[in-house]
């Protein structure tokens, strides 16, 4: 009966109760969305490369490096040598080395030149291998392997032919279009930029930009395909390259080697340090919008708490009877409570069916325009916390009223 | 007795010093009928609130063998829902609950909704205060001015009080529904053997009471006002 007495007297004040609620519902849209756009972008960049010893590049800054290099934002200031690499690359510390060609799309993804120790080596997430959802490796001069993503949004399958275009823009008038790639393979999805990325060969990069000078493809360029039969392409510079070490105790010594290099100016950097460096300079935006979210919050319970007080105004004949009838000034303190705590808790429901709705709708949005997955799964840990603070915040708010429902009923006065 | 009152006082928090309650003594027998008639300001609502507990008053203020002035205020909550029944000139009933909810809500702070008749009982209550079952589930606020106070006997009746405390019922009806109004509460008193205590300044009422008291007479602080 308690519960159903809160229940029809939230329902015979709609209007109020309305307004009250909308602004709490989207006050926890607003907490709980930061929060977990929040969470998911940390944990979608930590994810991103795991197993990496180093990241080489021309000398840039290391944020910069890590965003071009590995999340595939943002432009290279320089590119390296292919000798540089190699002399790197062979070096008796290193393990395995990853070149990465950029500057090529197609349909707005990013075409990655690398070789083919990328699927042997690169890994995700808790040092997870990329594993071919279809079809294999690349072998072929013209051979493509394709992100899940751009697979599944452009609709590609194994065995389909594309082309690539010169440049990063989504639209472009530069097109390869004399020595197009078959697709002959598609990753699984691995929620990184790679699923947005297409990988072909660091030869099949050459062999594109054959003929071609300062983005521009010469006139009387006289190349065919079969002109590459049997020749073995060799790129002059690459844009940047991972290094996995034998020994992770030699990893400074190797970077201190790499930084000092004398052949051109190198920056080779930690992916995890770089990563943190990365979050600093988030953090100041990351706690302003937690902070706006938090006083988002804090308003629309206070909105709450003034429409209870109100109500308590509107409702004094009403106290009145429940106390003659026998209600307790506790009863009643409970009784305002309740009504605060459903209120809160249709705001919580609302919010993430709100969050969970617009996450839905705007998943494929951030994932071609931010390469960022966010898991439509709101419930962690993180996010009950939340929850379990929005009810602890609205309990002490709603006291204001009930205290002074309580206090009148004590004193007589209702 | 069903009221003792000896050296009663009251004053409102805000004005200490002006008791608006000042009886030195008084008293109820069990079964009686009073009406307790008086002027505005006489202090009539703050004696039904010491009366129902809802106000601490010092002096000796017994209600039906219990001493309220010793009681704590959950104690005298528990009293009142378990003890007294209570019908007045209007808002008698939570609005938009139904008139079945009022009543079980009533029962509810007697204690009477573990009882598993309860729902028997109030539906009884109500065929017998011939409310027609169709308003049984309707919101109170849907229903006329004379089904509200009839649908307040019964709430006032679910816990079985042995004081029925009646503060202007009458007010808000006409001549016909006043007199089967009061017509109805005499025969349920008669039937449920309560003590009836009714504050009214309808004089004409006075006639179905046993006892007509005044309440100047017996209130100092309200013959000063």
């Amino acid at each position: 009966m308690f519960i159903r007495l809160a229940i029809k007297s939230l329902l015979d004040r709609k209007g109020s109760v309305l307004v009250s609620l909308l602004a709490m519902s989207v006050s926890i849209f607003v907490l709980l969305g930061v929060e977990h756009i929040r969470h998911q972008t940390k944990e979608n960049f930590s994810n991103t490369v795991s197993g990496v010893d180093l990241i080489v590049g021309a000398r840039t800054g290391s944020v910069n490096l890590l965003l071009y290099s590995v999340f595939r934002v943002g432009n290279p200031t320089n590119n390296i040598r292919w000798d540089t690499y190699k002399k790197i690359a062979s070096s008796r510390k290193v393990h395995w080395a990853i070149p990465i060609s950029l500057g090529d799309s197609h349909k707005g993804y990013r075409v990655l030149g690398t070789s083919a120790d990328y699927f042997r080596y690169f890994s995700y997430g808790d040092k997870r291998l990329l594993e071919f959802k279809e079809g294999r490796a690349f072998k072929d001069l013209f051979d493509v392997v394709l992100g899940a993503e751009v697979a599944r949004k452009l609709n590609y399958r194994v065995g389909d032919r594309l082309v690539l275009a010169h440049g990063m823009a989504s639209t472009s008038f530069s097109l390869h279009e004399d020595r197009p790639f078959d697709v002959v393979g598609i990753l699984s999805p691995t929620g990184t930029p790679v699923d947005q990325t297409l990988h072909v060969s660091l030869a099949g990069i050459e062999a594109i930009h054959m003929d071609w000078q300062h983005g521009v493809k010469q006139p009387n360029s006289s190349t065919s395909i079969d002109d590459f039969d049997g020749v073995e392409l060799q790129p002059e510079s690459i844009t940047a390259f991972m290094l996995g070490l034998k020994e992770k105790m030699a990893t400074f010594r190797v970077q201190r080697g790499i930084n000092n290099y004398k052949g051109e100016p190198l920056l080779a950097i930690l992916p995890g340090v770089a990563l943190s460096e990365l979050w600093q300079m988030m953090g100041v935006l990351e706690k302003t919008l937690l902070l706006v979210s938090v006083l988002v919050f804090l308003a629309a319970c206070l909105g709450v708490s003034a429409m209870l007080l109100a109500s308590i105004r509107e409702r004094r004949k009403e106290i009145h009877l429940l106390r003659v009838i026998g209600a307790s000034p506790r009863f009643l303190f409970f009784l305002i409570q309740l009504e605060a705590f459903l209120i809160t808790f249709l705001g919580v429901i609302l919010g993430l069916l709100l969050l969970m709705g617009c996450l839905l709708l705007s998943r494929d949005y951030l994932i071609e325009t931010f390469g960022l997955h966010i898991n439509i799964s709101i419930f962690t840990s993180n996010s009950a916390y939340m929850i379990f603070m929005v009810f602890a915040a609205s309990f002490i708010v709603a006291a204001l009223p009930s205290f002074v429902s309580y206090l009148r009923a004590s004193k007589g006065l209702d | 007795m069903a009221i003792t009152i000896q050296n009663v006082q009251y004053s409102y928090p805000s004005h200490p010093k002006r008791p608006v309650l000042n009886i030195p003594s008084w008293s109820v027998s069990e079964g009686e009928k009073t009406f307790l008639y008086g002027p505005s300001g006489c202090g009539k609502s703050t004696l039904l609130s010491a009366l129902s507990g809802l106000i601490k008053t010092t002096g000796i203020l017994t209600v039906l063998g219990q001493s309220l002035t010793e009681m704590s205020t959950n104690q005298r909550d528990e009293f009142r829902a378990q003890n007294i029944g209570f019908v007045f000139q209007q808002f008698n009933l939570i609005s938009y609950l139904s008139a079945i909810d009022n009543i079980r809500l009533a029962g509810g702070f007697g204690h009477r909704d573990r009882s598993d008749t309860i729902d028997q009982e109030i539906k009884s209550l109500l065929a017998n205060l011939n409310i027609a079952p169709a308003e049984w589930g309707e919101p109170a606020k849907n229903l006329s001015i004379g089904q509200q106070q009839r649908i307040a006997i019964a709430r006032a009746l679910i816990n079985k009080p042995q004081l029925l405390i009646a503060d202007e019922p009458t007010s808000s009806l006409d001549h016909v529904n006043r007199d089967a109004f009061m017509t109805l509460l005499m025969n349920i008193v008669d039937e449920h053997k309560m003590t009836l205590l009714l504050v009214s300044h309808d004089m004409s009422l006075s006639n179905h009471f046993n006892r007509v008291v005044s309440l100047n007479e017996i209130n100092l602080a309200g013959r000063r006002s």
